[in-house]
Order: C-alpha cells, then sequence, then structure tokens
C-alpha cells in the first residue's frame, strides 16, 4: 500500500514536459525582441569588463582589421592609451587537443554600439559600449594534416568610468 | 563578469520552464495553450522586472504570475464557452503533462494520470511543492492561502494519489 512518501519518491520520479521547439522557439524570439530585437548570435560569453582591465582588451581589439570606425569609436573611449601589439599567440591553450596545433589566433570588432551612460552599482557614471567580438583560432590536425578555424563570437559591455564633463 | 538580460532570462526559462509550463497546463487544455501561458506570463514578469533591474523573477512570483494570467484565461474562456456550446475540447492521448523517468513503468503511469485528474486547488500545491520546490510559505503566499492549509491540501492530495494507486492495483490484481 504506497504511503504519501513513497507517493512523494513516486511522484520525484515523473518529470515535467519541456517546452515543445516551436514553443520554445517562440519563447526566444520573443525574449530577442524584448532585448531589441536583434537575435542573440551563437553560443557566446556576455562579458563586462570594468575600468583598469578595459584599456588593454580595447585596444587588442582594435589592432586586427576590425574597420576605421571601430578604432576611432575606441580612441573616443580611450584618447590617452597607446597601441598594444596584436595577438598573436602561437602557444596551444590548455583546451586543446594534444593532436592539434593552434597556428593563430585572432579577435576583431564586428561591431561597437555606443550604449549611452549608465550608472554601476555605486552610484558612479559609465560610458557604456556593446562590443560584439569575433575570435578566431586557426589549428591544424597533427594526425591528418587538416587545418581548420574554430571562431567564436561573444558580446562584451564595455564601462569606463566619466571623469570630466 | 555580468551576462545581458537575454542570456541571464533563457537560462533562467532553461532551469525553470518545464515546472512553469507544468504549472500553466493546470489552466490549460492543450501543451500549447500551456506554452502560449507561460509565454504571456513571462512578458509580463518581463516589464514588471524592468524596474528591479531586469533580472528574472522568484520562482513563487513566477508561478503567481502564471496563475493570474491563467485565471484571466479561464474567465476569457468561460464567456467564450458559454457562446459556443457545440465546441468540445477533447485532450490529445498523447499530451502529457508529465513524462515517466522510468518507461513501461506502470504505476508512475498511473500517477501521472492521477495527478492530472487530482482537482486544480489540489494539484497545484502538488505541482509547486513536487517539481517548483516551494515550501509551504512560498505556496501559502502564491495562492494567498495559510501555509497550514497549503500543508493540509499537500497531504491530501498525496493520500488521494495513494487511493488511486491502491485501487488500481487492487484491479490488476483482481483480473491477475
Amino acid at each position: 500500500m504506497p504511503q504519501p512518501e513513497s507517493i512523494e519518491t513516486m511522484l520525484s520520479r515523473l518529470m515535467p514536459v519541456a517546452f515543445s521547439e516551436e514553443g520554445q522557439r517562440s519563447m526566444d524570439a520573443m525574449l530577442d525582441e524584448l532585448c531589441g530585437g536583434e537575435p542573440e548570435a551563437p553560443p557566446e560569453a556576455v562579458t563586462t569588463i570594468s575600468a583598469g582591465g578595459v584599456k588593454k582588451n580595447l585596444w587588442k581589439f582594435a589592432i586586427p582589421p576590425a574597420g576605421i570606425a571601430a578604432a576611432t569609436a575606441l580612441a573616443f573611449f580611450h584618447p590617452d592609451q597607446t597601441p598594444e601589439a596584436a595577438p598573436s599567440a602561437i602557444a596551444p591553450s590548455a583546451a586543446v587537443d594534444p593532436g592539434v596545433v593552434v597556428l593563430g589566433e585572432s579577435e576583431r570588432i564586428e561591431m561597437l554600439k555606443d550604449e549611452g551612460w549608465l550608472a554601476d552599482p555605486h552610484g558612479a557614471v559609465m560610458q557604456a559600449a556593446r562590443a560584439r567580438v569575433v575570435g578566431e583560432d586557426t589549428m591544424r590536425d597533427e594526425e591528418t594534416g587538416i587545418v581548420f578555424c574554430v571562431s567564436e563570437r561573444r558580446e562584451e559591455l564595455i564601462l569606463n568610468p566619466i571623469t570630466s564633463f | 563578469m555580468a551576462s545581458s538580460p537575454r542570456s541571464v532570462w533563457k537560462e533562467w526559462l532553461a532551469a525553470h520552464g518545464p515546472r512553469l509550463l507544468l504549472f500553466a497546463r493546470g489552466w490549460s487544455n492543450c501543451q500549447q495553450d500551456a506554452e502560449d501561458l507561460v509565454q504571456e506570463a513571462v512578458m509580463r514578469l518581463w516589464n514588471h522586472q524592468a524596474d528591479k533591474g531586469g533580472r528574472p523573477p522568484d520562482l513563487p512570483f513566477a508561478f503567481s504570475t502564471i496563475r493570474f494570467c491563467g485565471l484571466n484565461h479561464y474567465r476569457t474562456e468561460t464567456r467564450r464557452r458559454k457562446r459556443e456550446e457545440s465546441i468540445i475540447y477533447l485532450n490529445d492521448f498523447e499530451d502529457v503533462w508529465l513524462d515517466p523517468v522510468m518507461e513501461d513503468d506502470e504505476d508512475a503511469t498511473a500517477l501521472r494520470d492521477a495527478v492530472q485528474r487530482l482537482s486544480p486547488k489540489l494539484r497545484e500545491v502538488v505541482v509547486m511543492k513536487s517539481w517548483g520546490g516551494l515550501t509551504f510559505a512560498q505556496i501559502s503566499e502564491t495562492l494567498a492561502i495559510s501555509p497550514n492549509t497549503a500543508a493540509s491540501r499537500y497531504r491530501y492530495a498525496l493520500e488521494q494519489l495513494a487511493q488511486e494507486l491502491r485501487q488500481l492495483k487492487g484491479g490488476r490484481d483482481a483480473t491477475a
């Protein structure tokens, strides 16, 4: 005879049904629309970089052929910075399979959009810019000799403190 | 490091979507209606949360909003049904609310059907407690009832489910 406790155990074996494919699509589309209409890029990390760490990354992204517009916009945010060398690390990263050699890494800004002023949690006014960055790693499979390119898109919200008006 | 609202909400939905959908089934005729109901609730929640930093809400509040949307739909539906008495709603036999984790488990399937047959008052407490992971205090806030009432309904629902399973087993033994 099932006791309430055993019924609870049995209930835990029942899983709620997930959204249908159509329902999921519809929900995603609604969220995309609520977020401003642009569909989300495929798996990407959305990163917020504040003040100090921004400067290095900004120039790193500005070096590759990202377009004059992006470089100009970046200069606007950091007029006192000097560009650093473009990243072209050859050493394979820890996540790469031992049989795969990294031939080159590059990053470029696909889109840079001024997001206006924002207040951080402490009330400081920040200039915000949203950048869509595309990172590309060129690799070679040692066994087959096949060279392939892995690209990853991510979005970064760059916050820069406003110190003068 | 922070994620965009879109990612945060999508992650939140990936984590809680099925349990919200299950709760919405109590107010819907089929899965598609339930999905529409959750979608409507999410849109309301989005607007509501915009003034609160744009973060997804707590689960009890989400249940509460689905219930509110469900009540609205129920009222609309009742009025509409009165106008169109000839329409008969039939549930698809494959249109289930819960999936038994273990296949070919007759008891699990029977329990699933029994949950669907519970009265709405009992079922919503069971759904919020068993699959929403809410406490009786949270359930009581969501349904505007006392925690004791929530606990009583839950106990009564479990007893009812146990009784249904007993009857089913009795029937099986009799035919064997």
